[in-house]
Protein backbone atom coordinates (compact mmCIF):
# COMPACT_ATOMS: atom_id res chain seq x y z
CA UNK A 1 0.00 0.00 0.00
CA UNK A 2 2.60 2.32 0.82
CA UNK A 3 5.07 1.54 -1.50
CA UNK A 4 2.23 1.99 -4.33
CA UNK A 5 2.47 5.52 -3.35
CA UNK A 6 5.73 6.04 -3.09
CA UNK A 7 6.20 4.46 -6.69
CA UNK A 8 3.91 7.56 -7.62
CA UNK A 9 5.70 9.98 -5.53
CA UNK A 10 9.38 8.49 -7.54
CA UNK A 11 7.80 9.00 -10.38
CA UNK A 12 6.62 12.09 -10.12
CA UNK A 13 9.95 13.60 -8.74
CA UNK A 14 11.75 11.83 -11.74
CA UNK A 15 9.16 13.83 -14.13
CA UNK A 16 9.69 17.26 -12.31
CA UNK A 17 13.42 17.10 -12.52
CA UNK A 18 13.38 17.01 -16.38
CA UNK A 19 11.94 20.53 -16.54
CA UNK A 20 14.92 22.34 -14.61
CA UNK A 21 17.72 20.00 -16.78
CA UNK A 22 15.72 20.48 -19.79
CA UNK A 23 15.05 23.95 -19.82
CA UNK A 24 18.27 24.98 -19.02
CA UNK A 25 20.19 22.35 -21.35
CA UNK A 26 18.01 22.31 -24.18
CA UNK A 27 16.47 26.27 -23.61
CA UNK A 28 18.36 28.37 -21.88
CA UNK A 29 21.70 27.73 -22.83
CA UNK A 30 21.34 27.47 -26.08
CA UNK A 31 19.43 30.71 -26.41
CA UNK A 32 22.08 32.58 -25.02
CA UNK A 33 25.29 31.24 -26.72
CA UNK A 34 23.94 29.64 -29.98
CA UNK A 35 23.22 32.57 -32.99
CA UNK A 36 21.67 30.73 -35.78
CA UNK A 37 23.48 30.92 -38.99
CA UNK A 38 26.50 33.25 -37.54
CA UNK A 39 28.73 30.50 -36.58
CA UNK A 40 31.25 33.31 -35.52
CA UNK A 41 29.17 34.83 -32.74
CA UNK A 42 28.50 31.58 -31.43
CA UNK A 43 32.04 30.68 -31.73
CA UNK A 44 33.04 33.42 -29.53
CA UNK A 45 30.13 32.78 -26.93
CA UNK A 46 30.85 29.46 -26.85
CA UNK A 47 34.62 30.39 -26.14
CA UNK A 48 33.68 32.95 -23.59
CA UNK A 49 31.12 30.51 -21.57
CA UNK A 50 32.64 27.13 -22.43
CA UNK A 51 31.78 25.48 -19.04
CA UNK A 52 28.15 26.99 -19.41
CA UNK A 53 27.66 25.33 -22.94
CA UNK A 54 29.52 21.97 -21.97
CA UNK A 55 27.08 21.98 -18.55
CA UNK A 56 24.15 22.22 -20.94
CA UNK A 57 25.25 19.23 -22.95
CA UNK A 58 25.73 17.54 -19.77
CA UNK A 59 22.44 18.36 -18.77
CA UNK A 60 20.89 17.19 -21.88
CA UNK A 61 22.25 13.88 -21.49
CA UNK A 62 21.32 13.98 -17.82
CA UNK A 63 17.94 14.44 -18.86
CA UNK A 64 17.89 10.92 -21.20
CA UNK A 65 19.11 9.34 -18.09
CA UNK A 66 16.26 9.90 -15.94
CA UNK A 67 13.97 9.30 -18.24
CA UNK A 68 15.01 5.46 -18.06
CA UNK A 69 14.53 5.58 -14.34
CA UNK A 70 11.23 7.88 -14.87
CA UNK A 71 9.36 5.23 -17.30
CA UNK A 72 10.59 2.42 -15.07
CA UNK A 73 9.01 3.76 -12.31
CA UNK A 74 5.93 5.00 -14.52
CA UNK A 75 5.67 0.93 -15.87
CA UNK A 76 5.24 0.11 -12.13
CA UNK A 77 2.49 2.21 -11.99
CA UNK A 78 0.19 1.90 -15.30
CA UNK A 79 1.19 -1.63 -15.88
CA UNK A 80 -2.18 -2.97 -13.94
CA UNK A 81 -4.09 -1.40 -16.55
CA UNK A 82 -2.84 -2.87 -19.74
CA UNK A 83 0.26 -4.52 -19.75
CA UNK A 84 1.13 -4.36 -23.57
CA UNK A 85 0.54 -0.45 -23.51
CA UNK A 86 2.36 -0.01 -20.49
CA UNK A 87 4.99 -1.82 -22.35
CA UNK A 88 4.64 0.18 -25.43
CA UNK A 89 4.89 3.29 -23.80
CA UNK A 90 8.25 2.00 -22.20
CA UNK A 91 9.33 0.80 -25.68
CA UNK A 92 8.71 4.10 -26.72
CA UNK A 93 10.72 6.13 -24.50
CA UNK A 94 13.61 4.26 -24.37
CA UNK A 95 14.12 4.00 -28.27
CA UNK A 96 14.43 8.18 -27.73
CA UNK A 97 17.27 7.68 -25.58
CA UNK A 98 20.32 6.82 -27.74
CA UNK A 99 19.02 9.05 -30.12
CA UNK A 100 19.11 11.94 -27.92
CA UNK A 101 22.27 11.19 -26.35
CA UNK A 102 24.03 10.77 -29.20
CA UNK A 103 22.64 13.60 -30.83
CA UNK A 104 24.42 15.54 -28.55
CA UNK A 105 27.70 14.97 -30.26
CA UNK A 106 26.51 17.31 -32.55
CA UNK A 107 26.68 20.20 -30.07
CA UNK A 108 29.95 18.49 -28.99
CA UNK A 109 31.30 19.53 -32.84
CA UNK A 110 30.41 22.72 -32.27
CA UNK A 111 32.08 22.71 -29.17
CA UNK A 112 35.62 21.66 -31.15
CA UNK A 113 35.09 23.70 -33.92
CA UNK A 114 34.30 26.86 -31.85
CA UNK A 115 37.82 26.21 -29.77
CA UNK A 116 39.56 24.92 -31.98
CA UNK A 117 40.32 21.63 -30.13
CA UNK A 118 39.61 19.88 -32.81
CA UNK A 119 43.34 20.29 -34.69
CA UNK A 120 42.05 21.03 -38.28
CA UNK A 121 45.11 23.20 -39.06
CA UNK A 122 44.61 22.30 -42.55
CA UNK A 123 40.99 24.82 -42.72
CA UNK A 124 40.73 28.60 -42.70
CA UNK A 125 38.92 29.70 -39.58
CA UNK A 126 36.15 31.00 -41.73
CA UNK A 127 35.72 27.07 -42.98
CA UNK A 128 35.44 26.01 -39.11
CA UNK A 129 33.28 28.84 -38.30
CA UNK A 130 31.18 27.96 -41.35
CA UNK A 131 30.41 24.81 -40.80
CA UNK A 132 28.99 25.56 -36.54
CA UNK A 133 25.68 26.98 -38.31
CA UNK A 134 25.79 23.43 -40.29
CA UNK A 135 26.14 21.24 -37.10
CA UNK A 136 23.60 23.23 -35.26
CA UNK A 137 21.07 22.50 -37.54
CA UNK A 138 21.72 18.83 -37.79
CA UNK A 139 21.59 18.89 -33.99
CA UNK A 140 17.96 20.40 -34.49
CA UNK A 141 17.10 18.01 -36.93
CA UNK A 142 18.34 15.33 -34.10
CA UNK A 143 16.23 16.63 -31.51
CA UNK A 144 13.16 16.54 -33.88
CA UNK A 145 13.78 12.85 -34.67
CA UNK A 146 13.85 11.67 -30.60
CA UNK A 147 11.18 14.64 -30.52
CA UNK A 148 8.82 11.76 -32.12
CA UNK A 149 9.21 9.33 -29.16
CA UNK A 150 8.92 12.01 -26.61
CA UNK A 151 5.63 13.17 -28.51
CA UNK A 152 4.82 8.76 -29.25
CA UNK A 153 5.02 7.40 -25.39
CA UNK A 154 2.46 10.32 -24.19
CA UNK A 155 -0.06 8.22 -25.95
CA UNK A 156 -0.06 5.19 -24.38
CA UNK A 157 1.28 6.69 -20.51
CA UNK A 158 -2.08 9.12 -21.22
CA UNK A 159 -4.05 6.16 -22.55
CA UNK A 160 -3.28 3.96 -19.48
CA UNK A 161 -3.94 7.06 -17.34
CA UNK A 162 -7.34 7.49 -19.05
CA UNK A 163 -8.44 3.95 -18.36
CA UNK A 164 -6.95 3.44 -15.09
CA UNK A 165 -9.43 4.43 -12.26
CA UNK A 166 -6.73 5.38 -9.92
CA UNK A 167 -6.05 8.72 -12.07
CA UNK A 168 -7.68 11.80 -13.17
CA UNK A 169 -9.02 11.48 -16.35
CA UNK A 170 -8.30 14.84 -17.47
CA UNK A 171 -5.10 14.25 -16.82
CA UNK A 172 -4.55 11.55 -19.67
CA UNK A 173 -6.37 13.42 -22.45
CA UNK A 174 -3.80 15.93 -22.10
CA UNK A 175 -0.97 13.57 -22.46
CA UNK A 176 -2.37 12.53 -25.55
CA UNK A 177 -2.85 15.79 -26.85
CA UNK A 178 0.68 16.72 -26.08
CA UNK A 179 1.65 13.78 -27.97
CA UNK A 180 -0.31 14.99 -31.18
CA UNK A 181 1.93 18.15 -30.16
CA UNK A 182 5.11 16.99 -30.37
CA UNK A 183 4.14 15.28 -33.68
CA UNK A 184 3.16 17.96 -35.27
CA UNK A 185 6.28 20.19 -34.21
CA UNK A 186 8.85 17.54 -35.52
CA UNK A 187 6.81 16.51 -38.85
CA UNK A 188 7.10 20.63 -39.57
CA UNK A 189 10.90 20.71 -38.73
CA UNK A 190 11.03 17.53 -41.54
CA UNK A 191 9.10 18.43 -43.82
CA UNK A 192 8.58 22.83 -43.52
CA UNK A 193 11.77 24.54 -43.52
CA UNK A 194 11.78 28.22 -42.34
CA UNK A 195 8.21 27.77 -40.68
CA UNK A 196 7.96 28.37 -37.22
CA UNK A 197 5.57 25.63 -35.64
CA UNK A 198 5.86 25.29 -31.89
CA UNK A 199 2.83 23.62 -31.24
CA UNK A 200 3.71 22.06 -28.23
CA UNK A 201 4.43 25.00 -26.28
CA UNK A 202 0.22 24.91 -25.68
CA UNK A 203 -0.05 20.66 -25.82
CA UNK A 204 2.59 20.65 -22.86
CA UNK A 205 0.71 21.31 -19.51
CA UNK A 206 -0.24 17.35 -19.09
CA UNK A 207 3.66 16.96 -18.59
CA UNK A 208 3.73 19.58 -15.89
CA UNK A 209 0.06 18.50 -14.08
CA UNK A 210 0.29 15.04 -14.37
CA UNK A 211 4.08 15.10 -11.92
CA UNK A 212 2.72 17.28 -9.94
CA UNK A 213 -0.74 15.13 -9.29
CA UNK A 214 1.59 12.16 -8.66
CA UNK A 215 3.68 14.17 -6.10
CA UNK A 216 1.06 15.70 -4.26
CA UNK A 217 -2.04 13.75 -4.78
CA UNK A 218 -0.70 10.12 -5.78
CA UNK A 219 -2.57 7.59 -6.92
CA UNK A 220 -5.72 6.41 -5.59
CA UNK A 221 -4.81 3.34 -3.65
CA UNK A 222 -7.62 1.39 -2.85
CA UNK A 223 -8.65 1.27 -6.68
CA UNK A 224 -4.88 0.81 -7.88
CA UNK A 225 -4.95 -2.46 -5.44
CA UNK A 226 -8.34 -3.32 -6.98
CA UNK A 227 -6.94 -2.96 -10.34
CA UNK A 228 -2.80 -4.84 -9.37
CA UNK A 229 -5.41 -7.81 -7.72
CA UNK A 230 -7.50 -8.03 -10.82
CA UNK A 231 -4.64 -8.16 -13.46
CA UNK A 232 -2.51 -11.03 -11.54
CA UNK A 233 -5.41 -13.20 -11.62
CA UNK A 234 -6.11 -12.87 -15.33
CA UNK B 1 -8.16 -19.39 -32.42
CA UNK B 2 -9.88 -16.18 -33.30
CA UNK B 3 -7.67 -13.72 -31.41
CA UNK B 4 -4.87 -15.41 -32.69
CA UNK B 5 -5.93 -14.83 -35.89
CA UNK B 6 -6.32 -10.95 -34.90
CA UNK B 7 -2.59 -10.67 -33.89
CA UNK B 8 -1.64 -12.28 -37.24
CA UNK B 9 -2.95 -9.71 -39.59
CA UNK B 10 -2.19 -6.61 -37.22
CA UNK B 11 1.49 -7.94 -37.89
CA UNK B 12 0.40 -8.15 -41.33
CA UNK B 13 -0.86 -4.66 -41.74
CA UNK B 14 2.25 -3.38 -39.49
CA UNK B 15 4.88 -5.32 -41.73
CA UNK B 16 3.18 -4.16 -44.50
CA UNK B 17 3.57 -0.68 -43.75
CA UNK B 18 6.92 -1.19 -43.17
CA UNK B 19 7.70 -2.82 -46.56
CA UNK B 20 5.54 0.57 -48.29
CA UNK B 21 7.18 3.62 -46.51
CA UNK B 22 10.81 1.71 -46.57
CA UNK B 23 10.35 0.95 -50.48
CA UNK B 24 8.96 4.51 -51.31
CA UNK B 25 11.91 5.61 -49.32
CA UNK B 26 14.65 3.53 -50.29
CA UNK B 27 13.74 2.32 -53.69
CA UNK B 28 11.68 5.18 -54.97
CA UNK B 29 13.50 8.57 -53.85
CA UNK B 30 16.68 7.59 -53.22
CA UNK B 31 17.48 6.41 -56.51
CA UNK B 32 15.73 9.18 -58.57
CA UNK B 33 17.59 11.83 -56.77
CA UNK B 34 20.69 10.70 -55.44
CA UNK B 35 23.05 9.61 -58.67
CA UNK B 36 26.10 7.90 -57.08
CA UNK B 37 29.83 9.63 -57.80
CA UNK B 38 28.10 12.44 -59.71
CA UNK B 39 27.76 14.97 -56.54
CA UNK B 40 26.62 17.65 -58.66
CA UNK B 41 23.95 15.80 -60.45
CA UNK B 42 22.88 14.87 -56.71
CA UNK B 43 22.50 18.24 -55.21
CA UNK B 44 20.85 20.08 -58.07
CA UNK B 45 18.09 17.38 -58.17
CA UNK B 46 17.95 17.70 -53.91
CA UNK B 47 17.45 21.38 -54.58
CA UNK B 48 15.06 20.66 -57.50
CA UNK B 49 12.71 18.22 -55.88
CA UNK B 50 13.17 19.50 -51.91
CA UNK B 51 9.92 18.20 -50.54
CA UNK B 52 10.12 14.93 -52.80
CA UNK B 53 13.43 14.18 -50.82
CA UNK B 54 11.86 15.27 -47.67
CA UNK B 55 9.23 13.48 -47.85
CA UNK B 56 11.17 10.47 -48.56
CA UNK B 57 12.99 10.77 -45.50
CA UNK B 58 10.39 11.37 -43.43
CA UNK B 59 8.54 7.75 -45.12
CA UNK B 60 11.79 6.24 -43.93
CA UNK B 61 11.24 7.39 -39.93
CA UNK B 62 7.52 6.27 -40.49
CA UNK B 63 9.02 2.80 -41.55
CA UNK B 64 10.85 2.46 -38.47
CA UNK B 65 8.03 3.63 -35.82
CA UNK B 66 6.07 0.64 -37.89
CA UNK B 67 9.11 -1.54 -37.43
CA UNK B 68 9.49 -1.19 -33.85
CA UNK B 69 6.14 -1.99 -33.15
CA UNK B 70 6.36 -4.59 -35.30
CA UNK B 71 7.53 -7.55 -32.69
CA UNK B 72 4.55 -6.36 -30.18
CA UNK B 73 2.04 -8.99 -32.22
CA UNK B 74 4.91 -11.00 -33.31
CA UNK B 75 5.86 -11.63 -29.76
CA UNK B 76 2.42 -12.18 -28.44
CA UNK B 77 2.10 -14.76 -31.47
CA UNK B 78 5.31 -16.73 -30.95
CA UNK B 79 5.67 -16.38 -26.89
CA UNK B 80 4.62 -19.56 -26.09
CA UNK B 81 6.63 -21.54 -29.20
CA UNK B 82 9.79 -20.22 -27.97
CA UNK B 83 9.82 -17.62 -25.08
CA UNK B 84 13.91 -16.98 -25.68
CA UNK B 85 13.76 -17.22 -28.78
CA UNK B 86 10.70 -14.60 -29.06
CA UNK B 87 12.70 -12.07 -26.60
CA UNK B 88 16.17 -12.61 -28.97
CA UNK B 89 13.48 -11.21 -32.03
CA UNK B 90 12.09 -8.52 -30.28
CA UNK B 91 15.54 -7.20 -28.60
CA UNK B 92 17.39 -6.93 -32.58
CA UNK B 93 14.61 -4.92 -33.67
CA UNK B 94 14.75 -2.82 -30.50
CA UNK B 95 18.45 -2.43 -30.85
CA UNK B 96 18.34 -1.55 -34.99
CA UNK B 97 15.60 1.38 -34.67
CA UNK B 98 16.99 3.93 -32.83
CA UNK B 99 20.38 3.45 -34.72
CA UNK B 100 18.67 3.70 -38.13
CA UNK B 101 16.62 6.80 -36.70
CA UNK B 102 19.56 9.01 -35.53
CA UNK B 103 21.21 7.64 -39.35
CA UNK B 104 18.77 9.31 -41.46
CA UNK B 105 20.82 12.53 -39.82
CA UNK B 106 22.84 12.29 -42.62
CA UNK B 107 20.39 12.62 -45.23
CA UNK B 108 19.23 15.62 -43.16
CA UNK B 109 22.83 16.52 -43.50
CA UNK B 110 22.40 17.01 -47.02
CA UNK B 111 19.91 19.44 -46.34
CA UNK B 112 21.85 21.28 -43.69
CA UNK B 113 24.56 21.76 -46.41
CA UNK B 114 21.97 23.23 -48.62
CA UNK B 115 20.33 25.81 -46.36
CA UNK B 116 23.47 27.15 -44.76
CA UNK B 117 24.84 27.87 -48.48
CA UNK B 118 25.13 31.52 -47.39
CA UNK B 119 27.49 30.58 -44.82
CA UNK B 120 29.01 27.90 -46.07
CA UNK B 121 31.07 30.04 -48.63
CA UNK B 122 34.18 29.69 -47.49
CA UNK B 123 34.16 26.40 -49.33
CA UNK B 124 34.10 25.63 -52.67
CA UNK B 125 30.52 24.99 -54.60
CA UNK B 126 32.35 21.69 -55.53
CA UNK B 127 33.88 21.20 -51.89
CA UNK B 128 30.65 21.78 -50.33
CA UNK B 129 28.73 19.38 -52.82
CA UNK B 130 31.31 16.75 -52.57
CA UNK B 131 30.29 16.85 -48.58
CA UNK B 132 26.74 16.70 -49.34
CA UNK B 133 28.00 13.29 -50.77
CA UNK B 134 30.41 12.02 -48.44
CA UNK B 135 27.18 12.36 -45.84
CA UNK B 136 24.75 10.47 -48.48
CA UNK B 137 27.83 7.77 -48.65
CA UNK B 138 27.63 7.75 -44.67
CA UNK B 139 23.99 7.51 -44.92
CA UNK B 140 24.34 4.44 -46.98
CA UNK B 141 27.27 2.63 -44.80
CA UNK B 142 24.88 3.80 -41.42
CA UNK B 143 22.41 1.76 -43.33
CA UNK B 144 24.13 -1.14 -43.41
CA UNK B 145 25.31 -0.92 -39.91
CA UNK B 146 21.76 -1.48 -38.86
CA UNK B 147 20.66 -3.96 -41.23
CA UNK B 148 23.11 -6.17 -39.49
CA UNK B 149 20.24 -6.30 -37.01
CA UNK B 150 17.33 -5.66 -40.03
CA UNK B 151 18.85 -9.42 -40.85
CA UNK B 152 19.28 -10.79 -37.41
CA UNK B 153 15.93 -10.36 -36.68
CA UNK B 154 14.43 -12.30 -39.27
CA UNK B 155 16.36 -15.60 -37.75
CA UNK B 156 14.33 -16.13 -34.78
CA UNK B 157 11.67 -14.83 -36.58
CA UNK B 158 12.30 -17.70 -39.27
CA UNK B 159 12.93 -20.21 -36.71
CA UNK B 160 9.77 -19.20 -34.86
CA UNK B 161 7.72 -19.32 -37.97
CA UNK B 162 9.04 -22.91 -38.73
CA UNK B 163 8.96 -24.29 -35.10
CA UNK B 164 4.98 -22.55 -34.03
CA UNK B 165 3.49 -24.55 -36.63
CA UNK B 166 1.58 -21.81 -37.41
CA UNK B 167 3.15 -20.98 -41.02
CA UNK B 168 4.30 -23.15 -43.63
CA UNK B 169 7.73 -24.51 -42.46
CA UNK B 170 9.25 -23.69 -46.01
CA UNK B 171 7.70 -19.62 -45.03
CA UNK B 172 10.09 -20.07 -41.81
CA UNK B 173 13.47 -21.33 -43.78
CA UNK B 174 13.42 -18.73 -46.72
CA UNK B 175 13.01 -16.08 -43.75
CA UNK B 176 15.63 -17.33 -42.28
CA UNK B 177 17.41 -17.16 -45.55
CA UNK B 178 16.68 -13.80 -46.18
CA UNK B 179 17.90 -12.83 -42.70
CA UNK B 180 21.17 -14.15 -43.75
CA UNK B 181 21.49 -12.80 -46.82
CA UNK B 182 20.83 -9.40 -44.85
CA UNK B 183 23.77 -10.00 -42.51
CA UNK B 184 25.94 -11.25 -45.36
CA UNK B 185 25.24 -8.01 -47.48
CA UNK B 186 26.38 -5.96 -44.96
CA UNK B 187 29.68 -8.02 -44.07
CA UNK B 188 30.67 -8.52 -47.57
CA UNK B 189 30.20 -4.52 -47.94
CA UNK B 190 32.44 -3.89 -45.02
CA UNK B 191 35.32 -7.01 -45.84
CA UNK B 192 35.30 -7.16 -49.60
CA UNK B 193 34.01 -4.26 -50.71
CA UNK B 194 34.74 -5.51 -54.64
CA UNK B 195 32.30 -8.70 -54.26
CA UNK B 196 28.76 -6.88 -52.98
CA UNK B 197 27.22 -6.38 -56.54
CA UNK B 198 27.83 -10.12 -56.68
CA UNK B 199 26.57 -11.25 -53.48
CA UNK B 200 24.17 -8.07 -53.41
CA UNK B 201 22.25 -9.73 -56.45
CA UNK B 202 22.49 -13.29 -55.09
CA UNK B 203 20.61 -11.81 -51.48
CA UNK B 204 18.43 -9.25 -52.43
CA UNK B 205 16.66 -11.85 -54.64
CA UNK B 206 15.95 -13.56 -50.78
CA UNK B 207 15.11 -10.41 -49.76
CA UNK B 208 11.41 -11.38 -51.25
CA UNK B 209 11.35 -13.98 -48.73
CA UNK B 210 10.13 -10.75 -46.30
CA UNK B 211 7.34 -9.45 -48.69
CA UNK B 212 5.93 -13.44 -48.92
CA UNK B 213 5.85 -13.31 -44.90
CA UNK B 214 3.87 -10.31 -45.11
CA UNK B 215 1.71 -11.30 -47.94
CA UNK B 216 0.93 -14.57 -45.78
CA UNK B 217 0.48 -12.64 -42.51
CA UNK B 218 -1.62 -10.63 -44.07
CA UNK B 219 -3.94 -13.32 -46.27
CA UNK B 220 -2.09 -16.98 -46.00
CA UNK B 221 -4.44 -19.27 -43.81
CA UNK B 222 -3.08 -19.91 -40.25
CA UNK B 223 -2.20 -23.13 -39.04
CA UNK B 224 -3.45 -24.45 -35.26
CA UNK B 225 0.00 -24.42 -34.13
CA UNK B 226 1.33 -24.89 -30.72
CA UNK B 227 0.55 -21.24 -30.44
CA UNK B 228 -2.58 -21.91 -28.45
CA UNK B 229 -2.20 -20.55 -24.82
CA UNK B 230 -1.18 -23.19 -22.25
CA UNK B 231 -4.05 -22.67 -19.48
CA UNK B 232 -1.82 -22.31 -16.39
CA UNK B 233 0.73 -19.51 -17.77
CA UNK B 234 1.71 -17.09 -15.43
CA UNK B 235 0.24 -14.06 -16.27
CA UNK B 236 3.64 -11.71 -15.60
CA UNK B 237 6.26 -11.50 -17.89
Amino acid sequence: MNSNKNTARIAGILYLLLIPFSIFGMIFVPSQLLVAGDGAATASNIMASESLFRQSIFSAMTVQVINIFLVLALYRLLRPVNKTMAALMVVFSLAAVPIAMLNELNHLAVLLLSTGAGNMAGFSAEQLQALIPFFLDLHEYGLSIASIFWGLWLFPMGYLIYKSGYLPKFLGVLLMIGCVGYLIDSLAVFLLPGVQVDVAILTFWGEVLFPLWLVIKGVDVEQYEKRALESATV
Amino acid sequence: MNSNKKTVRTAGVLYLLVIVFGMFALMYVRPSLIKPGDAAATASNIMASESLYRVGIVSELIMYVCFLLLPFPLYQLFEAANKNWARLMVVFVFVSVPMAMLNTLNNFAALALIENAETLTAFSTTQVQGLLMFFLNLYDIGYLVAQIFFGAWLIPLGYLAYKSDLFPKLLGILVILGGLGQIVDTVTSLLFPGYESVILTVFQTLGFSEILFCLWLLFGRIKEGKQTKPTLEPAQL
